[in-house]
């Protein structure tokens, strides 16, 4: 019995380690691509922005797990055959950076305005100032809402059962189907997700605090 | 190239169509009434109530609604209860859509100063009336654009309940791939999924053009 | 004389009546759920021909199917008496149990394990396991499978069976039987391995791929009733021993796949009016005697 149990135990924490190793990647793309993009989009830069705000509405207004179904099955007319790992966090990244490009611009957008025409008044150009005015006050006001989404990426790699990949939910998924031990692994698995989730709520918290500007307010 | 597989295909998910725009509509209603009825509890003093609802909104924001899904679906036959897979669907989603509503909910009240109540307080209106008529008509204005963005993820989510056999639009897209593959050399998954896509990013994109104007309108 | 032949005639209508009336009746009573409910609710494939799947006119179809459809003739009659339910390997069971359906027919191989969740039927149907790969492909046998990327439909015996005796191959799962098929002709992988009814078609339709591999994982098949559920499982078995006394099974399969060649290696097979299978012959789990 003991045996069993523990060998359950292994399996779901390999499925953790996976939707780990996909969240990550997928987190990281997503927010470096929206840092890129939303300071696109908040420069207004021709044609580029508008294409941006297409591509956001295009992976917003869709659901991720036909997102990442075409992904796999598509991409390979083109030529491009990814593996289900590869497929995972591609999906979760381009999805992600969708959010985040909408929410570094609102983060830069909330940068008073008197700061940059502080900087440009001391010399500097209008890209300068982007980079050490604008960008810095901006991702820390981003923060909060940035954490939000990023651990809704997290969640969302659930999805990714759609294509295979073994990671947490369809492990246990598959395990319950075999064992019919709903509450027992649906908890388990439901735990790890919250305790994972916290964990990054926290650290954003701390993270948030150690960056803080001292004086410059609009860091709740 | 024969194109008489269009009429079928696309008649046959016409009528997955309706079961998603069926479960959207219930699961929106249920989760706008869960949502609400939570959210405004989290402005009662009293302490255990407020522990309540701190725990069920981070309970279900933080394990991923397919999770959810899964485990009403699996966990309601064990306790007795017989639903049938929409039911079940509406449940599991409705119960983590609730939870994101009433975390709107309960930043949209929270932003309205407090000062607004003991305003109130001190006009001679009682802690309820305080509620009602001072609050709430301003925590509205602040609740309703993240709402409505709210309302596309929840109708998003309703693709998720063809993985527990609601023959949905993404189900009966499935169908007839999987049928076209059988009986011809070409399934057409590609045009089918894009399909998918365009479907629900029409149904989509009205939405968030809503949720901005009211942004903009409602900015107070 | 007139009044002995009108006797006679009466009689001989009469018992043709009778007999008519009785060939889609068992003596054993329909269970009240479903006398009560008007319909017989069934759980099937949809998206594994040629045993379930749907139409493109948005109807079920498959041999499954048919056999469900004469299962309803013998309960209330097909038209309304009949509904079916889309399952899948993770949710028959959950359904079965909510009593949102009656049986569930979709290709439901016995193992113990199950067992202890539902209780099954007389045997109905026999399947076996075979590879689909490239003309090219060096692969012939299982055994050729180490290293290479071999994929199944997810939830099957098959998975659990290829994880457990060649544990060396790499084993990758679809949702779908086309999702399979569509890895393999993607290069994602280097064998489809499923029942070899969908095999043979589907080297017909695709000429660069071809069938091999020892007809392996036997599953023998059977309707799923609740577990505990008598009275269900005693009408379920008479239905289907008059079933098999008319040979449906065998009748349903070869309807739907169209090579008599082909159907025939089945005759040998699967239950009908000269052959009884029971669970015995069931290797759904038991790996190959290596040769």
């Amino acid at each position: 019995m003991l045996t069993s149990t523990l060998n359950e135990l292994q399996v779901l924490l390999g499925g953790l380690g996976r939707t780990l190793l996909i969240s990550v990647i997928g987190i990281s793309m997503g927010l470096v691509l929206g840092m890129l993009m939303g300071a696109a989009r908040h420069a207004r830069v021709p044609v580029l922005s508008q294409l941006i705000a297409c591509y956001a509405n295009l992976f917003r207004c869709t659901p991720l797990l036909v997102q990442v179904v075409m992904l796999y099955f598509a991409l390979p007319d083109l030529g491009i055959k990814l593996t289900p790992f590869d497929t995972s966090w591609l999906a979760l990244g381009l999805w992600g950076a969708a959010y985040h490009t909408e929410i570094f611009r609102a983060g830069y957008g909330s940068v008073n305005p008197n700061e940059v025409v502080a900087a440009r008044a001391l010399g500097m150009s209008a890209p300068r100032a982007f980079l050490d005015v604008t960008l810095p006050l901006g991702v820390r006001a981003s923060i909060p809402a940035a954490t939000t989404m990023a651990i809704t990426q997290f969640r969302s790699s659930s999805f990714m059962i759609a294509v295979g990949y073994q990671e947490l939910t369809y492990v246990a998924n598959r395990m319950v189907a075999d064992t019919f031990k709903v509450f027992e692994i649906f908890g388990i698995a439901a735990l790890a997700y919250l305790v994972v989730s916290n964990i990054i709520a926290i650290a954003s918290r701390r993270l948030e605090r150690a960056v803080a500007v001292p004086g410059l307010g609009a860091v709740k | 190239m024969n194109q008489d597989w269009i009429g079928p295909v696309a008649s046959h998910m016409l009528s997955g169509l309706y079961v998603t725009l069926w479960v959207s509509l219930l699961t929106t209603l249920l989760a706008t009434a869960i949502g609400l009825f939570i959210g405004s509890l989290s402005a009662s003093t009293t302490k255990w109530v407020q522990v309540a609802v701190r725990l069920y909104i981070d309970i279900f924001r933080g394990v991923p609604s397919l999770i959810t899904l899964l485990f009403v679906f699996f966990a309601l036959p064990h306790i007795g209860v017989s639903t049938g897979p929409i039911t079940a669907s509406v449940l599991g989603l409705a119960v983590w859509g609730g939870a994101n509503i009433a975390e709107t909910a309960r930043g949209a009240m929270k932003s309205i100063s407090s000062r607004q109540t003991e305003a109130a307080r001190a006009l001679g209106l009682g802690k309820v009336q305080a509620l009602v008529f001072a609050v709430m008509p301003q925590a509205i204005r602040r609740f309703l654009p993240p709402y409505v963005g709210q309302l596309t993820v929840l109708i998003q989510a309703s693709a998720l309940t063809s993985v527990v056999g609601v023959t949905d639009l993404l189900g009966s897209a499935r169908q007839m791939i999987e049928r076209l593959a059988y009986m011809s050399p070409d399934a057409h998954a590609v045009p089918i999924y894009c399909g998918v896509l365009l479907v629900f990013f029409v149904i989509c994109y009205p939405l968030t053009l809503l949720a901005s104007y009211l942004e903009g309108r409602l900015r107070s | 004389m007139n009044r002995i032949l009108f006797a006679s005639i009466s009689v001989a209508i009469a018992s043709m009546s009778f007999a008519s009336a009785a060939a889609s009746k068992v003596n054993v009573p329909l269970p009240p759920e479903v006398k009560s409910a008007g319909f017989l609710t069934v759980g099937i494939n949809c998206t594994y021909p040629p045993a379930g799947y749907v139409g493109l006119d948005g109807k079920p179809a498959g041999y499954e199917y048919a056999m469900v459809k004469r299962i309803a003739e013998f309960a209330l009659g097909t038209g309304d008496g009949l509904k079916t339910q889309c399952v899948n390997d993770s949710n028959r069971i959950p359904f079965l149990q909510s009593g949102k359906i009656d049986m569930i027919l979709a290709s439901l191989a016995y193992t113990p394990a199950r067992a202890e969740q539902l209780d099954y039927s007389n045997p109905i149907w026999v399947s076996n396991l075979q590879l689909i790969v490239p003309k090219e492909s060096k692969v012939a046998d299982y055994g050729d499978l180490t290293g290479k990327t071999v994929v199944t439909p997810t939830g099957s015996t098959y998975q659990t069976w290829l994880q457990k005796c060649y544990p060396q191959a790499n084993l990758v799962t679809s949702q779908t039987a086309a999702e399979g098929s569509t890895m393999l002709t993607q290069g994602r992988a280097d064998a489809f391995a499923y029942i070899d009814v969908y095999g043979f078609n589907f080297a017909q339709m695709q000429k660069n791929y071809k069938v091999v591999g020892t007809l392996a994982a036997t599953a023998v098949q059977g309707v799923g009733v609740k577990k505990g559920n008598k009275p269900m499982l005693d009408w379920v078995n008479a239905v289907l021993e008059e079933m098999r006394a008319e040979d449906a099974f065998y009748k349903s399969f070869s309807q739907e796949v169209k090579d008599p060649t082909f159907a025939a290696k089945y005759r040998q097979l699967v239950p009908g009016p000269n052959m009884k299978v029971d669970y015995s012959k069931s290797g759904a789990l038991d790996c190959l005697k290596a040769s």
